[in-house]
């Protein structure tokens, strides 16, 4: 992003293109969209309230940190509940009733097993698999190695592994 | 593994269920900004009880300093002539000898406040309350004649030649009108009793009428004046008298009223000695 650009550009700019992996991950740490939405918001003030300071270069880092710090200091959820959308649903009209069902129920376990993977772990399967993001996105974002992400991704599909071989 | 696929499929078809596009966050966000960087209303600030506490106590003092503060006038007289002061509401005290007064006007509602030892006449211009501590009691007037002779609590006299005079004497109230006087010591008071307000004209002189008084308050107060001890038997300072004496010259005047009451008079080192004539 280049250097010169009004304050005020800048910052619409940075929200225009942080603010929905932001909301995101922290819907993926919470299972809470209230609280999702409303974190996020509080990041990107403290992002404006510091601007003149703030390293336009890694601010995306720097936001993922913001609302990371703020969910686990203040505000962690200890029963994580999500409740996605699931937009296959919608897609699929023309499969059959009965397999909608099905795939809705399954969705609905599924859901409950991810929601029991450890927070950090959790987020970052969900942002690789929802928010598309790379490995090396990802480890950028939240300041950790791509071997950490990878650990962390294998982490998670080896317990969704498990959980869903034996229960679905 | 067929599972596996359907998990990953299912998974990257999830949406995150936000309530508010990226507009409607953007626009609140904008909101909060603006509401925080708006100059800000300037807050009542609630100061703590005992900030509160202590200016009151400042104000108090601060009103107490000041109002002692207010210019005092001061008199006083060792003359033997009666000395006449105005005071800055323009009253008049006609101060006998022997005798001073501290005058100054309270802040809070201007009354008058006078301090007197010793005799004083009083010519009170009307206006707002008029007091005057004496020893022995206090007087309130407004606008008023009268003498007070108070050179110490043991005895003293209150004439009111005008108006009407409320007075306080070991804390019994007393209304004195024209022509009426009282005398009192700690343990009595002495009338109301009439007098003859004509000897007003005489009052800056030192001219004194006495209609039917005790030798006690004729001599305490020629005592008071020349700075004497009395020494007199109840009998002798019992006996009653009529008549006028000046008091310009006391040895004179002792002269007079002893052979007037068939007495005798001895003075040494300033101590006064009454005794029969034998």
């Amino acid at each position: 992003m280049p250097e010169d650009l009004d304050e005020k550009e800048w910052f619409a700019l940075t929200f225009d293109k942080h603010y929905e992996y932001i909301r995101n991950y922290l819907y993926y740490l919470s299972g809470d969209i209230a609280l999702a939405e409303d974190l996020s918001q509080d990041v990107f003030l403290q992002v404006w309230e510091e601007r003149a300071h703030v390293n336009r270069q890694t601010v995306r880092s720097y936001l993922f940190a913001i609302a990371q710090n703020s969910y686990f200091k203040y505000h962690r959820r200890k029963n994580v509940k999500l409740n996605f959308i699931n937009s296959l649903l919608n897609e699929n009209e023309h499969e059959s009733p009965e397999f909608l069902l099905e795939l809705k129920e399954f969705g609905q376990k599924l859901q409950g097993v991810i929601a029991e993977i450890p927070d950090k772990t959790r987020a970052i399967f969900l942002m690789s698999r929802i928010d598309s993001m790379s490995y090396s996105e990802i480890a950028v974002n939240l300041d950790i190695s791509n071997k950490a992400v990878e650990k962390h991704m294998s982490k998670a599909l080896k317990y969704l592994r498990s959980k869903v071989d034996r229960k679905l | 593994m067929k599972q596996e696929k359907d998990i990953r499929k299912l998974v990257s078809g999830y949406k995150v269920p936000a309530t508010k596009t990226k507009a409607e966050a953007w626009e609140q966000l904008t909101r909060k900004i603006s509401e925080k960087e708006q100059p800000k209303k300037e807050k009542i600030r609630r100061l703590p009880y005992y900030i509160s506490a202590a200016a009151a106590a400042a104000i108090l003092v601060i009103f107490f300093s000041l109002n002692s503060l207010q210019p005092v006038q001061k008199a006083q007289n060792t003359q033997l002539a009666a000395q006449q002061t105005i005071l800055p509401d323009s009253s008049t005290v006609v101060l006998k000898t022997n005798s001073s007064i501290k005058y100054h006007e309270r802040l809070i509602d201007g009354a008058r406040l006078v301090k007197l030892d010793g005799e004083a006449f009083f010519e009170v211009t009307k206006g707002k309350k008029f007091q005057v501590d004496f020893p022995g009691g206090e007087i309130e007037v407004l606008g008023t004649k009268f003498n007070i002779q108070a050179y110490s609590k043991n005895v003293g006299r209150v004439d009111c030649y005008e108006g009407a005079v409320r007075l306080t004497i070991n804390k019994n109230e007393f209304l004195l009108t024209r022509g009426k006087a009282i005398s009192f010591t700690p343990n009595s008071i002495d009338g109301p009793f009439d007098f003859s307000t004509d000897v007003v004209t005489n009052i800056s002189n030192n001219l004194y009428h006495w209609a039917d008084r005790p030798l006690r308050e004729i001599l305490t107060l020629i005592c008071a004046r020349e700075g004497y001890q009395l020494q007199a038997s109840e009998t002798i300072l019992g006996k009653r008298f009529t008549g006028s004496l000046n008091l310009n010259n006391s040895k004179l005047a002792l002269t007079i009223l002893t052979k007037a009451m068939n007495l005798d008079y001895d003075l040494t080192n300033k101590q006064l000695s009454i005794v029969e004539n034998n």
